[in-house]
């Protein structure tokens, strides 16, 4: 479980990039962070890997404070990151181990390696190609696998459709929906308004730092999403 | 967590091209030059042996004390190849002369010409250039790279703590870095022991191994500060600008600035000054030597021949002038020593000065790690200026020694056996046949006279007796222990700047934007 609470962080130049933030994402649920450019959605998962600190309020995982016990909370999330590169020298097998690891999956054998790979649609014979040869899709699905292999409650990821092609975007989506049946808590950030739409349980939008609307699935399952959205925005300037 | 980071970075560190590239022209530089250094340190040991071979001979031989001028060689560093350092542009033998201080000189065949023509990459200077930068490709992207990649993120967002991740990373460097010091001192070692003459001591080879130990810490502080600038930047094009700054002005600014800085800092005196003085104690010695003048016998006569060391000598005196001469070297040679110590009083001022230039230079330089390298590796191998100066001091005290021993055996340069090897009774006899070769006129008598005489002259001039010097006292040159001593600051320094460097790093890390 994900759960924010009155969460702001002003930076050092004084910009206010995340102003009193609360949501809670509850197991099974794919909560989808919608915003324009600096409206605090990466310094919302900053905040969460412990990044970088909050200037004030909780942002907590699996009930453990990310900024006062960071190590303990982390044990319980999984980050896909907007631009996966990894090590290029490397093959997906040695990358992935070296992450399982780090995650505290050490010892793991080349054939469970290998499933967790296959199950995020990587061909046979990427499994052992290194990355250099790698494209960006295939990059995209072995963070999916790094996240998968660490088994955590909770994913974070930010930006992850960004740059896919719209065949390796709606086989990432399908990983996402396998995911939520597995009962992982996703917070996803995104301009995707389109993959959202597909995808979340919920959204939420973001303004300047502020959590200006949330909304469910049944909000936005037959309307037009990209309309709510700029509506919300609109509505947000107005105040 | 710690050797997995470290692991990972070290399988990634060892399949880059530039790690390959680095060790194959470590190993190439290394293997074509060593066997030069070599071959130069053979020869210049060869000319060493012929020089010490020629100096005994010529001390066995020698027929008045006053001859005994020995010179002292300086034996030629066996570790020069490593760090040739001064080596080769100081002086390599001190003249021990009782009237004068030693002057230095250099010895005539220093080893291959072109070797001065041409640059020579020891093992130091592998190092300081290749070595040096190998540390920096390594390090300049081992933070700030894993960034850009996004791996940063990624590996942060487990359980690894940031102080893990960089002590991983120092221990994948160094690992690496080992590497190819090892082979390089390996191939060096080879190639040094493949020359036959070439024999290392116990004491050589802990040097040696002080060598190693220092190169690595070197190269240690050369990646720490590699890592210090990936840690301050958030791009790595921009640590390794950055660092190729710095390195420059380690290995190039430093070293060349301090010198002038040191010349500008540390005036020597001027030589007009030294030789004024030098006037002036000449005019004293000249007036104490009119004091203690002896007047010379009307009739002198002599008969030369050609000594140890290249000197001559009076072979016969009549005994007049053989009494002259021993009342002379009796009241006049101690004052010469004396002035000959006065002079080098004066003279050692201004070597004194530069000598100590040449230490704020290095003292200067030590703000550069390259620099305390380098002396470091000079004074290991025995080629930098103090072990110069430890084999000038050790040739002056040798002099002492030689003054102090001739004026025991000469009871006080009063004694003939300082000057000629003529007996009285030689002399005397010396005498009587000169006068009445001249009283002879007549031409046909001269001939018999003369013919009776070459016998006799012969046989004087044949059997004279060599000097019994196996009591002379015998030279020893400084020991090894000294560049030890002398090394131990450098490194200590070098160990310090390892320490700043990744204490600045760490710091730096600690506060490092990862977003």
């Amino acid at each position: 479980m994900i759960e924010l609470k009155e969460l702001t962080k002003r930076y050092e130049d004084g910009v206010l990039a995340l102003d009193h933030v609360s949501y809670t994402i509850k197991p099974g649920e794919i909560f989808c962070l919608l915003g324009a450019n600096g409206a605090g959605k990466t310094t919302t998962v900053n905040i969460l890997l412990d990044f970088i600190p909050p200037s004030s309020g909780s942002a907590t995982l699996n009930g453990h404070d990310c900024n006062k016990f960071p190590l303990e909370a982390k044990k319980y999330v999984s980050y896909v990151s907007e631009n996966v590169q990894l090590y290029g020298m490397f093959t997906a097998r040695q990358n992935l181990r070296f992450f399982a690891e780090l995650g505290g999956k050490s010892g793991l054998k080349n054939q469970e390696l290998d499933n967790v790979m296959r199950s995020v649609g990587l061909p046979e014979k990427a499994l052992t190609m290194r990355l250099k040869n790698y494209s960006k899709g295939m990059r995209q699905k072995l963070g999916i696998a790094i996240a998968l292999i660490k088994d955590p409650p909770a994913i974070i990821m930010d930006e992850p459709t960004s740059g896919l092609d719209p065949k390796s975007a709606n086989e990432f989506l399908d990983q996402l929906r396998k995911l939520r049946e597995r009962g992982k808590a996703i917070l996803m950030t995104t301009h995707d308004i389109f993959r959202a739409k597909q995808i979340a349980d919920r959204v939420g939008i973001m303004k300047q730092g502020r959590l200006v609307a949330v909304r469910e699935k049944a909000d936005f399952k037959h309307a037009d999403l990209e309309q709510i959205y700029l509506t919300e925005m609109e509505a947000a300037e107005a105040v | 967590m710690i050797r997995r980071i470290a692991q990972r970075q070290l399988l990634l560190d060892l399949m880059t091209f530039k790690f390959a590239a680095a060790t194959a022209a470590c190993v190439v530089l290394t293997a074509v030059f060593v066997p030069m250094l070599a071959r130069d340190y053979q020869e210049r040991l060869r000319t060493y042996r012929d020089n010490v071979t020629r100096n005994e001979v010529d001390l066995r031989t020698v027929k008045v004390y006053q001859n005994v001028t020995p010179t002292l060689f300086r034996a030629p560093s066996v570790l020069s190849p490593f760090s040739e350092g001064l080596e080769k542009r100081i002086a390599g033998a001190g003249v021990i002369e009782l009237d004068k201080v030693p002057e230095m000189r250099g010895v005539a065949s220093q080893g291959n010409p072109y070797q001065a023509v041409f640059p020579v990459f020891d093992t130091s200077l592998i190092f300081k250039i290749v070595m040096s930068l190998l540390a920096l490709l390594v390090a300049y992207d081992a933070v700030s790279g894993e960034r850009q990649r996004g791996t940063l993120k990624l590996i942060l967002s487990g359980t690894a703590r940031r102080h893990e991740v960089l002590l991983g990373k120092l221990l994948a460097g160094l690992l690496v870095l080992v590497i190819p010091v090892t082979v390089t001192f390996l191939v060096s070692l080879v190639v040094l022991l493949s020359f036959p003459p070439i024999h290392l001591s116990t004491a050589d080879w802990g040097r040696i191994v002080l060598m190693y130990v220092a190169s690595l810490i070197f190269v240690s502080a050369m990646y720490n500060m590699g890592l210090l600038f990936s840690c301050l930047t958030r791009r790595p094009a921009m640590s390794l600008v950055l660092g190729l700054f710095v390195w420059i002005f380690f290995a190039v600014v430093v070293p060349n600035g301090s010198v002038y800085l040191a010349a500008e800092m540390c005036v020597p005196e001027p030589q007009e000054k030294i030789d004024a003085q030098i006037v002036s104690l000449r005019q004293q010695c000249q007036a104490e030597m009119e004091e203690t003048k002896v007047n010379r016998p009307q009739d002198t006569m002599q008969s030369d021949a050609r000594d140890a060391f290249g000197r001559n000598y009076h072979r016969l005196l009549n005994p007049a002038f053989l009494e002259y001469l021993r009342e002379c070297n009796r009241r006049q040679f101690p004052l010469t020593i004396k002035y000959a110590d006065r002079f080098w009083e004066v003279e050692r001022g201004r070597l004194d000065s530069l000598c100590a230039q040449r230490r704020l230079a290095d003292r200067l330089a030590t703000v550069s790690p390259v620099s305390l390298y380098d002396g470091v590796m000079s004074a290991l191998s025995g080629t930098d200026l103090a072990a110069f100066q430890r084999f000038t001091d050790a040739v002056r005290a040798y002099r002492a020694l030689a003054v102090e021993y001739v004026r025991l055996k000469t009871d006080g340069f009063s004694l003939p056996s300082f000057f000629t090897p003529c007996t009285r009774q030689e002399a005397e006899e010396y005498e009587r046949f000169l006068t009445q070769a001249r009283q002879i006129k007549d031409q046909a008598e001269m001939a018999a006279f003369a013919q009776t005489a070459k016998a006799r002259l012969e046989k004087l001039y044949t059997n004279i007796p060599n000097l019994d010097l196996r009591d002379f006292p015998a030279f020893t040159p400084p020991g090894a222990f000294g560049s030890v001593a002398r090394a131990v600051p450098g490194l200590g320094s070098l160990v310090v700047v390892n320490f700043l460097f990744f204490a600045l790093s760490f710091v730096a890390f600690m506060k490092y934007d990862i977003r």
